[in-house]
Protein backbone atom coordinates (compact mmCIF):
# COMPACT_ATOMS: atom_id res chain seq x y z
CA UNK A 1 0.00 0.00 0.00
CA UNK A 2 3.05 2.27 0.58
CA UNK A 3 3.35 1.84 -3.49
CA UNK A 4 -0.10 3.58 -4.01
CA UNK A 5 1.13 6.96 -1.74
CA UNK A 6 3.45 7.35 -4.67
CA UNK A 7 2.10 10.17 -6.98
CA UNK A 8 4.44 8.39 -10.14
CA UNK A 9 2.30 5.18 -9.55
CA UNK A 10 -0.97 6.28 -8.34
CA UNK A 11 -1.18 8.58 -11.38
CA UNK A 12 0.36 6.49 -13.88
CA UNK A 13 -1.42 3.13 -12.94
CA UNK A 14 -4.33 5.03 -12.88
CA UNK A 15 -4.30 5.98 -16.54
CA UNK A 16 -2.94 2.46 -17.58
CA UNK A 17 -6.15 0.93 -15.73
CA UNK A 18 -8.58 3.41 -17.72
CA UNK A 19 -6.28 2.56 -20.91
CA UNK A 20 -6.86 -1.59 -20.06
CA UNK A 21 -10.62 -0.70 -19.61
CA UNK A 22 -10.93 1.47 -22.76
CA UNK A 23 -9.21 -1.43 -24.73
CA UNK A 24 -11.56 -4.07 -23.27
CA UNK A 25 -14.58 -2.32 -23.50
CA UNK A 26 -13.88 -0.52 -26.49
CA UNK A 27 -17.14 -1.78 -28.51
CA UNK A 28 -19.26 -0.54 -25.18
CA UNK A 29 -17.53 3.12 -25.02
CA UNK A 30 -17.90 4.72 -28.43
CA UNK A 31 -21.54 4.97 -30.02
CA UNK A 32 -19.97 4.42 -33.88
CA UNK A 33 -18.04 1.75 -35.38
CA UNK A 34 -14.36 2.34 -35.71
CA UNK A 35 -14.57 1.31 -39.57
CA UNK A 36 -18.07 2.92 -40.21
CA UNK A 37 -17.85 5.47 -43.07
CA UNK A 38 -19.76 8.51 -43.30
CA UNK A 39 -18.57 10.60 -45.83
CA UNK A 40 -21.21 13.45 -45.59
CA UNK A 41 -19.51 13.97 -42.39
CA UNK A 42 -16.19 14.48 -43.17
CA UNK A 43 -13.92 16.90 -41.79
CA UNK A 44 -16.18 17.45 -38.83
CA UNK A 45 -14.91 19.08 -35.64
CA UNK A 46 -15.10 17.97 -31.72
CA UNK A 47 -18.80 18.03 -31.41
CA UNK A 48 -21.08 16.76 -28.82
CA UNK A 49 -21.69 14.05 -31.38
CA UNK A 50 -18.00 13.58 -32.45
CA UNK A 51 -16.04 14.31 -29.06
CA UNK A 52 -12.91 14.42 -31.28
CA UNK A 53 -14.66 15.21 -34.69
CA UNK A 54 -13.96 13.02 -38.35
CA UNK A 55 -11.80 12.30 -40.38
CA UNK A 56 -11.67 12.44 -44.27
CA UNK A 57 -13.90 9.27 -44.57
CA UNK A 58 -16.16 10.86 -41.60
CA UNK A 59 -15.09 8.24 -39.14
CA UNK A 60 -15.98 9.02 -35.77
CA UNK A 61 -12.24 9.75 -34.38
CA UNK A 62 -13.00 9.12 -30.54
CA UNK A 63 -14.20 5.89 -31.59
CA UNK A 64 -11.13 5.04 -33.28
CA UNK A 65 -8.92 6.15 -30.76
CA UNK A 66 -10.27 4.16 -28.42
CA UNK A 67 -10.13 0.93 -30.86
CA UNK A 68 -6.67 2.22 -31.40
CA UNK A 69 -5.79 1.29 -27.92
CA UNK A 70 -6.18 -2.65 -28.50
CA UNK A 71 -3.56 -2.41 -30.60
CA UNK A 72 -0.88 0.12 -29.16
CA UNK A 73 -1.40 -1.87 -25.71
CA UNK A 74 -1.73 -5.38 -27.62
CA UNK A 75 1.85 -5.53 -29.10
CA UNK A 76 3.34 -3.15 -26.32
CA UNK A 77 2.44 -6.05 -23.75
CA UNK A 78 3.10 -8.91 -26.56
CA UNK A 79 6.53 -7.69 -27.76
CA UNK A 80 6.99 -6.81 -24.52
CA UNK A 81 6.60 -10.18 -22.54
CA UNK A 82 8.48 -12.32 -25.22
CA UNK A 83 11.17 -9.92 -25.35
CA UNK A 84 10.50 -10.43 -20.74
CA UNK A 85 10.73 -14.74 -21.94
CA UNK A 86 13.86 -14.50 -24.28
CA UNK A 87 15.85 -12.37 -22.21
CA UNK A 88 15.32 -14.48 -18.93
CA UNK A 89 16.10 -17.50 -20.79
CA UNK A 90 19.27 -16.34 -22.48
CA UNK A 91 20.36 -14.47 -19.35
CA UNK A 92 19.72 -17.22 -17.21
CA UNK A 93 21.84 -19.74 -19.30
CA UNK A 94 24.44 -17.47 -19.61
CA UNK A 95 24.79 -16.55 -16.09
CA UNK A 96 24.42 -19.86 -14.54
CA UNK A 97 26.34 -21.78 -17.31
CA UNK A 98 29.13 -19.85 -17.73
CA UNK A 99 32.37 -20.60 -20.06
CA UNK A 100 31.92 -20.89 -23.85
CA UNK A 101 28.39 -20.70 -23.64
CA UNK A 102 28.27 -17.37 -21.80
CA UNK A 103 30.97 -15.99 -24.03
CA UNK A 104 29.07 -16.56 -26.97
CA UNK A 105 25.48 -15.28 -25.54
CA UNK A 106 26.82 -12.28 -24.49
CA UNK A 107 28.93 -11.17 -27.49
CA UNK A 108 25.24 -11.82 -28.91
CA UNK A 109 23.44 -9.31 -27.03
CA UNK A 110 26.38 -6.72 -26.99
CA UNK A 111 25.74 -7.04 -30.63
CA UNK A 112 21.82 -6.63 -30.10
CA UNK A 113 22.69 -3.83 -27.88
CA UNK A 114 24.73 -2.18 -30.83
CA UNK A 115 22.01 -1.52 -33.32
CA UNK A 116 20.32 1.49 -33.84
CA UNK A 117 16.85 0.17 -32.20
CA UNK A 118 14.51 2.15 -34.41
CA UNK A 119 16.21 0.82 -37.79
CA UNK A 120 16.64 -2.75 -37.46
CA UNK A 121 13.00 -2.39 -36.10
CA UNK A 122 12.05 -0.71 -39.43
CA UNK A 123 13.90 -3.38 -41.51
CA UNK A 124 12.50 -6.17 -40.42
CA UNK A 125 9.12 -4.78 -40.23
CA UNK A 126 8.98 -4.24 -43.97
CA UNK A 127 9.69 -7.20 -44.92
CA UNK A 128 7.15 -8.91 -43.26
CA UNK A 129 4.88 -5.87 -44.39
CA UNK A 130 5.73 -7.29 -48.14
CA UNK A 131 4.10 -10.62 -47.18
CA UNK A 132 1.10 -8.37 -45.62
CA UNK A 133 1.60 -9.97 -42.31
CA UNK A 134 2.25 -6.15 -40.99
CA UNK A 135 1.63 -6.68 -37.34
CA UNK A 136 3.00 -10.24 -37.27
CA UNK A 137 6.22 -8.47 -38.72
CA UNK A 138 5.97 -5.49 -35.95
CA UNK A 139 5.89 -8.01 -32.78
CA UNK A 140 8.56 -10.03 -34.59
CA UNK A 141 10.77 -6.90 -34.98
CA UNK A 142 10.33 -5.43 -31.73
CA UNK A 143 10.52 -8.52 -29.78
CA UNK A 144 13.71 -9.16 -31.83
CA UNK A 145 15.45 -6.56 -30.53
CA UNK A 146 14.50 -5.92 -26.93
CA UNK A 147 15.54 -8.19 -24.67
CA UNK A 148 19.37 -8.02 -24.87
CA UNK A 149 19.48 -5.33 -21.66
CA UNK A 150 17.21 -8.06 -19.42
CA UNK A 151 19.71 -10.63 -20.49
CA UNK A 152 22.45 -8.83 -19.53
CA UNK A 153 21.16 -7.78 -16.02
CA UNK A 154 19.98 -11.31 -15.31
CA UNK A 155 23.08 -12.65 -16.00
CA UNK A 156 25.07 -10.67 -13.47
CA UNK A 157 21.70 -11.45 -11.22
CA UNK A 158 22.36 -15.24 -12.11
CA UNK A 159 26.04 -14.78 -11.57
CA UNK A 160 25.65 -13.42 -7.91
CA UNK A 161 23.21 -15.50 -6.55
CA UNK A 162 24.32 -18.78 -7.83
CA UNK A 163 27.30 -18.44 -5.71
CA UNK A 164 24.52 -18.47 -2.77
CA UNK A 165 24.57 -21.29 0.45
CA UNK A 166 21.13 -21.95 -0.83
CA UNK A 167 21.83 -22.64 -4.06
CA UNK A 168 24.80 -24.83 -3.41
CA UNK A 169 22.57 -26.71 -0.64
CA UNK A 170 19.67 -27.34 -3.21
CA UNK A 171 22.34 -28.59 -5.77
CA UNK A 172 23.46 -30.87 -2.92
CA UNK A 173 19.93 -32.40 -2.50
CA UNK A 174 19.96 -33.15 -5.90
CA UNK A 175 17.78 -30.85 -7.96
CA UNK A 176 18.66 -30.11 -11.28
CA UNK A 177 19.61 -26.85 -12.75
CA UNK A 178 16.17 -26.16 -14.14
CA UNK A 179 14.79 -25.97 -10.52
CA UNK A 180 17.42 -24.26 -9.12
CA UNK A 181 16.77 -21.35 -11.29
CA UNK A 182 12.99 -21.65 -11.73
CA UNK A 183 12.98 -21.60 -7.71
CA UNK A 184 15.65 -20.36 -6.72
CA UNK A 185 17.11 -17.82 -9.09
CA UNK A 186 14.53 -16.29 -11.16
CA UNK A 187 12.31 -14.99 -7.88
CA UNK A 188 15.17 -13.46 -6.55
CA UNK A 189 15.31 -11.23 -9.19
CA UNK A 190 11.65 -10.18 -10.10
CA UNK A 191 11.70 -6.71 -9.04
CA UNK A 192 14.43 -5.50 -11.78
CA UNK A 193 12.48 -7.54 -14.45
CA UNK A 194 9.69 -5.44 -13.74
CA UNK A 195 11.16 -2.55 -13.92
CA UNK A 196 12.45 -3.72 -16.84
CA UNK A 197 9.34 -4.84 -18.32
CA UNK A 198 7.43 -1.85 -17.60
CA UNK A 199 9.78 0.96 -18.85
CA UNK A 200 10.03 -0.86 -22.07
CA UNK A 201 6.56 -1.38 -22.45
CA UNK A 202 6.96 2.65 -23.13
CA UNK A 203 9.32 2.33 -25.68
CA UNK A 204 7.38 -0.83 -27.04
CA UNK A 205 4.56 1.18 -27.79
CA UNK A 206 6.31 4.47 -29.17
CA UNK A 207 8.31 2.26 -31.53
CA UNK A 208 4.86 0.30 -32.38
CA UNK A 209 3.17 3.62 -32.94
CA UNK A 210 5.75 4.81 -35.11
CA UNK A 211 6.24 1.60 -37.07
CA UNK A 212 2.11 2.73 -38.24
CA UNK A 213 3.33 6.43 -38.21
CA UNK A 214 5.60 5.54 -41.53
CA UNK A 215 3.21 3.09 -42.78
CA UNK A 216 4.19 -0.28 -41.64
CA UNK A 217 2.39 -2.36 -38.79
CA UNK A 218 -1.11 -1.94 -38.41
CA UNK A 219 -3.10 -1.53 -42.33
CA UNK A 220 -5.88 0.79 -42.75
CA UNK A 221 -8.68 0.67 -41.89
CA UNK A 222 -7.67 -0.74 -38.42
CA UNK A 223 -7.06 2.08 -36.20
CA UNK A 224 -3.95 2.37 -34.96
CA UNK A 225 -2.78 5.22 -33.13
CA UNK A 226 0.47 5.94 -35.52
CA UNK A 227 -1.70 5.32 -38.55
CA UNK A 228 -4.44 7.63 -37.59
CA UNK A 229 -1.77 10.86 -36.64
CA UNK A 230 0.15 9.75 -40.22
CA UNK A 231 -3.04 9.83 -42.25
CA UNK A 232 -4.19 12.79 -40.31
CA UNK A 233 -0.89 14.86 -40.69
CA UNK A 234 -1.97 15.54 -44.49
CA UNK A 235 -5.03 17.89 -43.21
CA UNK A 236 -4.03 19.01 -40.20
CA UNK A 237 -4.22 22.44 -41.49
CA UNK A 238 -7.91 22.04 -42.05
CA UNK A 239 -8.85 19.13 -39.44
CA UNK A 240 -5.82 19.23 -36.84
CA UNK A 241 -8.03 17.17 -34.49
CA UNK A 242 -7.95 13.98 -36.51
CA UNK A 243 -4.12 13.54 -35.73
CA UNK A 244 -3.84 15.63 -32.71
CA UNK A 245 -6.13 13.37 -30.56
CA UNK A 246 -4.60 9.89 -31.47
CA UNK A 247 -1.26 11.43 -30.57
CA UNK A 248 -2.52 12.40 -27.07
CA UNK A 249 -3.88 9.14 -26.40
CA UNK A 250 -0.16 7.90 -27.26
CA UNK A 251 1.52 10.13 -25.12
CA UNK A 252 -0.57 10.06 -22.29
CA UNK A 253 0.26 6.02 -22.87
CA UNK A 254 3.79 6.00 -22.71
CA UNK A 255 3.84 8.87 -19.94
CA UNK A 256 1.27 6.37 -17.92
CA UNK A 257 4.24 3.64 -17.96
CA UNK A 258 7.22 5.84 -17.81
CA UNK A 259 5.40 7.55 -14.37
CA UNK A 260 5.08 3.63 -13.51
CA UNK A 261 7.82 2.16 -14.07
CA UNK A 262 9.86 5.71 -12.29
CA UNK A 263 7.60 4.91 -9.11
CA UNK A 264 8.40 1.36 -8.86
CA UNK A 265 12.47 2.19 -9.03
CA UNK A 266 11.89 4.87 -6.66
CA UNK A 267 10.13 2.56 -3.90
CA UNK A 268 12.10 -0.67 -4.92
CA UNK A 269 15.19 1.73 -4.74
CA UNK A 270 16.96 0.22 -8.03
CA UNK A 271 19.20 2.17 -10.11
CA UNK A 272 17.69 2.23 -13.73
CA UNK A 273 16.78 3.75 -16.51
CA UNK A 274 14.75 3.88 -19.65
CA UNK A 275 18.19 3.96 -21.84
CA UNK A 276 18.64 0.81 -20.53
CA UNK A 277 15.02 -0.64 -20.96
CA UNK A 278 15.10 -1.59 -24.65
CA UNK B 1 43.94 2.55 -22.57
CA UNK B 2 45.61 1.28 -25.20
CA UNK B 3 44.45 -2.04 -24.78
CA UNK B 4 41.16 -0.39 -24.65
CA UNK B 5 41.37 1.02 -27.72
CA UNK B 6 42.48 -1.24 -29.54
CA UNK B 7 39.37 -4.07 -28.01
CA UNK B 8 36.63 -1.55 -28.88
CA UNK B 9 38.10 -0.78 -32.65
CA UNK B 10 38.41 -4.83 -33.18
CA UNK B 11 34.29 -5.71 -31.69
CA UNK B 12 33.60 -3.11 -34.51
CA UNK B 13 34.44 -5.61 -37.20
CA UNK B 14 31.90 -8.23 -36.07
CA UNK B 15 29.42 -5.87 -35.05
CA UNK B 16 29.75 -4.26 -38.65
CA UNK B 17 29.67 -7.50 -40.38
CA UNK B 18 26.46 -8.53 -37.89
CA UNK B 19 24.75 -5.61 -39.57
CA UNK B 20 25.82 -6.33 -43.31
CA UNK B 21 24.78 -10.10 -42.94
CA UNK B 22 21.33 -9.11 -41.62
CA UNK B 23 20.43 -6.28 -44.11
CA UNK B 24 22.10 -8.75 -46.95
CA UNK B 25 19.55 -11.35 -45.88
CA UNK B 26 16.46 -8.94 -45.58
CA UNK B 27 17.75 -7.85 -49.01
CA UNK B 28 17.06 -11.52 -50.13
CA UNK B 29 14.03 -12.09 -48.53
CA UNK B 30 12.85 -9.53 -50.53
CA UNK B 31 10.41 -10.89 -53.10
CA UNK B 32 11.18 -10.38 -57.04
CA UNK B 33 13.65 -10.68 -59.35
CA UNK B 34 16.38 -7.89 -58.32
CA UNK B 35 18.48 -7.81 -61.31
CA UNK B 36 15.29 -6.83 -63.10
CA UNK B 37 14.51 -4.16 -60.75
CA UNK B 38 17.95 -2.80 -60.19
CA UNK B 39 18.11 -2.39 -64.47
CA UNK B 40 14.03 -0.91 -64.38
CA UNK B 41 11.72 -1.90 -67.24
CA UNK B 42 13.72 0.21 -70.02
CA UNK B 43 16.90 -1.61 -69.42
CA UNK B 44 18.50 -3.93 -72.14
CA UNK B 45 18.68 -6.96 -72.05
CA UNK B 46 22.82 -6.70 -72.18
CA UNK B 47 22.60 -3.62 -68.91
CA UNK B 48 20.35 -6.18 -67.08
CA UNK B 49 23.55 -8.66 -67.45
CA UNK B 50 25.82 -6.57 -66.79
CA UNK B 51 23.98 -5.86 -62.92
CA UNK B 52 23.30 -9.82 -62.43
CA UNK B 53 26.77 -10.07 -63.68
CA UNK B 54 28.03 -7.59 -60.89
CA UNK B 55 25.99 -8.64 -57.61
CA UNK B 56 25.97 -11.94 -58.72
CA UNK B 57 22.59 -12.70 -58.78
CA UNK B 58 22.41 -16.08 -60.96
CA UNK B 59 24.96 -17.16 -58.23
CA UNK B 60 24.53 -19.35 -55.11
CA UNK B 61 23.53 -17.57 -52.06
CA UNK B 62 27.13 -17.62 -50.13
CA UNK B 63 28.87 -16.02 -53.27
CA UNK B 64 26.32 -13.58 -53.55
CA UNK B 65 27.12 -12.65 -49.82
CA UNK B 66 30.67 -12.61 -50.54
CA UNK B 67 30.61 -10.00 -53.97
CA UNK B 68 28.14 -7.82 -51.35
CA UNK B 69 30.87 -7.69 -48.76
CA UNK B 70 33.28 -6.86 -51.73
CA UNK B 71 31.13 -4.49 -53.70
CA UNK B 72 30.22 -2.60 -50.30
CA UNK B 73 34.26 -2.52 -49.51
CA UNK B 74 34.32 -0.87 -52.72
CA UNK B 75 31.63 1.29 -51.44
CA UNK B 76 29.08 -0.08 -53.89
CA UNK B 77 25.58 -0.87 -51.93
CA UNK B 78 23.65 -1.70 -55.35
CA UNK B 79 21.41 0.05 -57.60
CA UNK B 80 18.05 1.98 -56.43
CA UNK B 81 15.06 -0.01 -57.16
CA UNK B 82 13.17 3.42 -58.18
CA UNK B 83 15.60 5.66 -59.54
CA UNK B 84 18.11 2.80 -60.96
CA UNK B 85 20.79 5.08 -59.75
CA UNK B 86 23.62 3.79 -57.11
CA UNK B 87 22.53 3.56 -53.53
CA UNK B 88 25.85 5.51 -52.09
CA UNK B 89 25.08 8.39 -54.35
CA UNK B 90 21.91 8.49 -53.27
CA UNK B 91 22.94 8.56 -49.61
CA UNK B 92 25.78 11.26 -49.88
CA UNK B 93 23.76 13.42 -51.69
CA UNK B 94 20.73 13.16 -48.84
CA UNK B 95 22.90 12.66 -45.56
CA UNK B 96 24.36 16.25 -45.51
CA UNK B 97 20.93 17.55 -44.84
CA UNK B 98 20.29 14.64 -42.02
CA UNK B 99 24.01 15.70 -40.28
CA UNK B 100 22.54 19.26 -40.11
CA UNK B 101 19.89 18.53 -38.64
CA UNK B 102 21.08 15.98 -36.06
CA UNK B 103 23.78 18.92 -35.62
CA UNK B 104 20.77 21.37 -35.04
CA UNK B 105 19.11 19.54 -32.36
CA UNK B 106 21.83 18.77 -30.44
CA UNK B 107 22.86 22.56 -30.14
CA UNK B 108 19.01 22.74 -28.63
CA UNK B 109 18.81 20.04 -26.89
CA UNK B 110 22.46 20.79 -25.17
CA UNK B 111 21.49 24.51 -24.50
CA UNK B 112 17.91 23.93 -22.85
CA UNK B 113 18.44 20.02 -21.20
CA UNK B 114 21.80 20.79 -19.56
CA UNK B 115 20.61 24.61 -17.87
CA UNK B 116 17.72 23.14 -16.71
CA UNK B 117 19.28 20.80 -15.15
CA UNK B 118 21.58 22.52 -13.70
CA UNK B 119 18.72 25.06 -12.57
CA UNK B 120 16.93 21.84 -11.31
CA UNK B 121 20.30 20.54 -9.39
CA UNK B 122 21.09 24.33 -7.88
CA UNK B 123 17.55 24.18 -6.30
CA UNK B 124 16.39 21.23 -5.61
CA UNK B 125 13.07 20.10 -4.53
CA UNK B 126 11.78 23.80 -5.08
CA UNK B 127 9.05 24.75 -7.70
CA UNK B 128 12.31 25.04 -10.39
CA UNK B 129 12.96 21.36 -9.76
CA UNK B 130 9.13 19.81 -9.77
CA UNK B 131 8.72 21.79 -12.40
CA UNK B 132 11.71 20.89 -14.66
CA UNK B 133 11.38 17.27 -13.75
CA UNK B 134 7.81 17.40 -14.20
CA UNK B 135 8.04 18.68 -17.85
CA UNK B 136 11.07 16.43 -18.80
CA UNK B 137 9.07 13.41 -17.87
CA UNK B 138 6.38 14.70 -20.09
CA UNK B 139 8.92 15.21 -22.36
CA UNK B 140 10.68 11.86 -22.71
CA UNK B 141 6.75 10.24 -23.10
CA UNK B 142 5.97 12.55 -26.13
CA UNK B 143 6.29 10.66 -29.48
CA UNK B 144 8.86 12.80 -31.84
CA UNK B 145 6.36 12.30 -34.80
CA UNK B 146 3.09 14.07 -32.73
CA UNK B 147 5.35 16.82 -31.26
CA UNK B 148 6.47 17.81 -34.80
CA UNK B 149 3.08 18.20 -35.82
CA UNK B 150 1.67 20.08 -32.97
CA UNK B 151 4.39 22.26 -32.95
CA UNK B 152 3.79 22.60 -36.77
CA UNK B 153 0.25 23.22 -36.10
CA UNK B 154 0.10 26.18 -33.78
CA UNK B 155 3.64 27.86 -34.67
CA UNK B 156 3.42 27.71 -38.24
CA UNK B 157 -0.44 27.14 -39.08
CA UNK B 158 -2.12 29.33 -36.30
CA UNK B 159 0.75 32.11 -34.97
CA UNK B 160 2.15 31.92 -39.02
CA UNK B 161 5.89 32.50 -37.75
CA UNK B 162 7.61 30.05 -38.78
CA UNK B 163 7.25 28.31 -42.12
CA UNK B 164 5.57 24.48 -41.64
CA UNK B 165 7.64 22.49 -43.75
CA UNK B 166 10.58 21.96 -46.63
CA UNK B 167 13.87 22.98 -46.67
CA UNK B 168 13.11 26.30 -48.38
CA UNK B 169 16.13 28.22 -49.39
CA UNK B 170 17.93 26.82 -46.26
CA UNK B 171 17.45 29.17 -43.67
CA UNK B 172 17.16 28.90 -40.10
CA UNK B 173 12.99 29.33 -39.73
CA UNK B 174 13.22 26.12 -41.91
CA UNK B 175 15.63 24.53 -39.31
CA UNK B 176 13.86 25.35 -35.51
CA UNK B 177 10.73 23.21 -35.46
CA UNK B 178 12.50 20.16 -37.25
CA UNK B 179 15.41 20.60 -34.74
CA UNK B 180 13.27 21.11 -31.79
CA UNK B 181 11.22 17.83 -32.24
CA UNK B 182 14.15 15.90 -32.65
CA UNK B 183 15.76 17.20 -29.95
CA UNK B 184 13.08 17.06 -27.58
CA UNK B 185 13.41 13.70 -25.93
CA UNK B 186 17.02 14.16 -25.40
CA UNK B 187 16.49 17.80 -23.77
CA UNK B 188 14.26 15.90 -21.26
CA UNK B 189 17.27 12.99 -21.16
CA UNK B 190 19.86 15.69 -19.89
CA UNK B 191 17.71 17.56 -17.95
CA UNK B 192 17.29 14.70 -16.04
CA UNK B 193 21.12 13.29 -16.09
CA UNK B 194 22.73 16.63 -15.78
CA UNK B 195 20.33 17.31 -12.38
CA UNK B 196 20.99 13.58 -11.22
CA UNK B 197 25.00 13.70 -11.79
CA UNK B 198 25.37 17.58 -10.45
CA UNK B 199 23.39 16.16 -7.09
CA UNK B 200 25.68 13.68 -7.01
CA UNK B 201 28.48 15.25 -7.56
CA UNK B 202 27.66 18.20 -4.80
CA UNK B 203 27.38 15.98 -2.20
CA UNK B 204 30.91 14.94 -2.11
CA UNK B 205 34.01 16.55 0.48
CA UNK B 206 35.96 18.18 -1.92
CA UNK B 207 33.53 20.50 -2.32
CA UNK B 208 33.50 21.12 1.11
CA UNK B 209 37.20 21.26 1.05
CA UNK B 210 37.42 23.82 -1.92
CA UNK B 211 34.69 26.36 0.11
CA UNK B 212 36.90 25.78 3.16
CA UNK B 213 40.01 27.04 1.21
CA UNK B 214 38.26 30.24 0.82
CA UNK B 215 36.71 29.06 -3.27
CA UNK B 216 34.04 31.94 -4.37
CA UNK B 217 30.39 29.81 -4.41
CA UNK B 218 30.08 30.40 -7.86
CA UNK B 219 33.99 29.26 -8.31
CA UNK B 220 32.90 25.49 -6.36
CA UNK B 221 29.96 25.29 -8.62
CA UNK B 222 31.24 25.83 -11.91
CA UNK B 223 35.03 25.07 -11.63
CA UNK B 224 34.54 21.88 -8.99
CA UNK B 225 31.05 20.66 -9.57
CA UNK B 226 30.29 21.06 -12.71
CA UNK B 227 33.67 20.16 -14.50
CA UNK B 228 32.77 17.11 -12.62
CA UNK B 229 29.02 16.34 -13.19
CA UNK B 230 29.16 16.88 -16.82
CA UNK B 231 31.07 14.24 -17.99
CA UNK B 232 28.51 11.24 -18.00
CA UNK B 233 26.72 14.01 -19.46
CA UNK B 234 28.66 13.84 -22.43
CA UNK B 235 28.23 10.43 -22.99
CA UNK B 236 24.67 10.94 -22.65
CA UNK B 237 24.80 13.52 -25.72
CA UNK B 238 27.19 11.40 -27.37
CA UNK B 239 24.85 8.40 -27.51
CA UNK B 240 21.72 11.00 -28.26
CA UNK B 241 23.79 12.40 -31.27
CA UNK B 242 23.55 8.72 -32.36
CA UNK B 243 19.81 8.39 -31.85
CA UNK B 244 19.10 11.26 -33.76
CA UNK B 245 19.80 9.16 -37.06
CA UNK B 246 17.12 6.89 -36.35
CA UNK B 247 14.75 10.17 -35.09
CA UNK B 248 15.29 12.01 -38.16
CA UNK B 249 13.66 9.25 -40.19
CA UNK B 250 10.09 10.23 -38.25
CA UNK B 251 11.17 14.24 -37.93
CA UNK B 252 12.07 14.34 -41.42
CA UNK B 253 8.98 13.10 -42.56
CA UNK B 254 6.80 14.80 -40.46
CA UNK B 255 8.22 18.31 -41.68
CA UNK B 256 9.02 17.45 -45.20
CA UNK B 257 13.07 17.49 -44.54
CA UNK B 258 15.07 16.63 -47.72
CA UNK B 259 17.80 14.70 -45.74
CA UNK B 260 18.67 10.58 -46.06
CA UNK B 261 15.57 9.61 -42.93
CA UNK B 262 12.80 10.67 -45.44
CA UNK B 263 14.26 9.20 -48.44
CA UNK B 264 14.53 6.32 -46.29
CA UNK B 265 10.66 6.84 -45.65
CA UNK B 266 10.17 6.90 -49.25
CA UNK B 267 12.13 4.22 -50.34
CA UNK B 268 9.99 1.74 -47.86
CA UNK B 269 7.14 3.01 -49.64
CA UNK B 270 8.19 2.10 -52.77
CA UNK B 271 10.14 -1.32 -51.37
CA UNK B 272 12.73 0.18 -53.22
CA UNK B 273 15.19 -2.29 -50.87
CA UNK B 274 18.68 -1.88 -51.75
CA UNK B 275 17.64 2.15 -50.74
CA UNK B 276 16.34 0.62 -47.71
CA UNK B 277 19.01 -1.47 -46.55
CA UNK B 278 21.61 0.78 -47.47
CA UNK B 279 20.54 3.38 -45.29
CA UNK B 280 20.05 1.04 -42.52
CA UNK B 281 23.47 0.00 -42.76
CA UNK B 282 24.89 3.42 -43.36
CA UNK B 283 23.05 4.59 -40.16
CA UNK B 284 24.30 1.54 -38.29
CA UNK B 285 27.99 2.54 -39.05
CA UNK B 286 28.23 6.15 -38.07
CA UNK B 287 26.11 4.82 -34.85
CA UNK B 288 28.54 2.15 -33.80
CA UNK B 289 30.93 4.80 -34.80
CA UNK B 290 30.08 7.93 -32.50
CA UNK B 291 29.41 5.12 -29.81
CA UNK B 292 32.81 4.23 -30.05
CA UNK B 293 33.73 8.00 -30.15
CA UNK B 294 31.90 8.13 -27.12
CA UNK B 295 33.72 5.48 -25.46
CA UNK B 296 36.95 6.97 -26.00
CA UNK B 297 36.06 10.98 -24.82
CA UNK B 298 34.60 8.75 -21.51
CA UNK B 299 37.82 7.20 -20.82
CA UNK B 300 39.58 10.23 -21.70
CA UNK B 301 37.84 12.64 -20.03
CA UNK B 302 37.45 10.47 -16.80
CA UNK B 303 40.82 9.10 -15.67
CA UNK B 304 38.89 6.91 -12.99
CA UNK B 305 37.88 4.63 -15.42
CA UNK B 306 40.56 1.98 -15.72
CA UNK B 307 38.55 -0.14 -19.12
CA UNK B 308 42.16 -2.29 -19.15
CA UNK B 309 41.35 -4.01 -16.09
Amino acid sequence: MRALRHPYILFGGTIIILLVFTAIFADWISAYQPDAIDLKARYQAPSWNHWFGTDEMGRDVFCRTVYGTRISLGIGLSARTIGLLIGLLIGCISGYYGGKTDLILQRLVDMTLAFPFLLIVISIAVIFSEMEQDLLGVLIALSAVMWASLARLMRSQVMVVKERDYVTAARAFGASDLRIIVRHIIPTSYVPALIWWTMGLAQAIMAEAGLSFLGLGAQPPTPSWGGMINYGSSALRIAPWVSIFPGAALALTVLGFNLLGEGLRDILDVRWNQRNSI
Amino acid sequence: MGTYLIKRLLWMIPVMLGVVTITFFLGRLAPGDPADAMAGQRASEEQRQLITERYGFDKPLYIQYGKYLLNLLRGDLGLSYDSHRPVTEIIMERFPYTAKLAISAMIVAVLLGVSAGLASALMPNTWVDRVAMVFSLIGISTPVFWLGLLLMYIVSMRLQWLPPSGYGNGGIQYLILPAIALGAQSIAFLARMTRASMLEVLSEDYLQTARAKGASEVRVVVKHAFANAIIPVITIIGLDFASYLSGSVLTEKVFSWPGLGRHLVIAINQRDYPVINGTVLFFCAIFIAINLIVDFLYAYFDPRIRYDQ
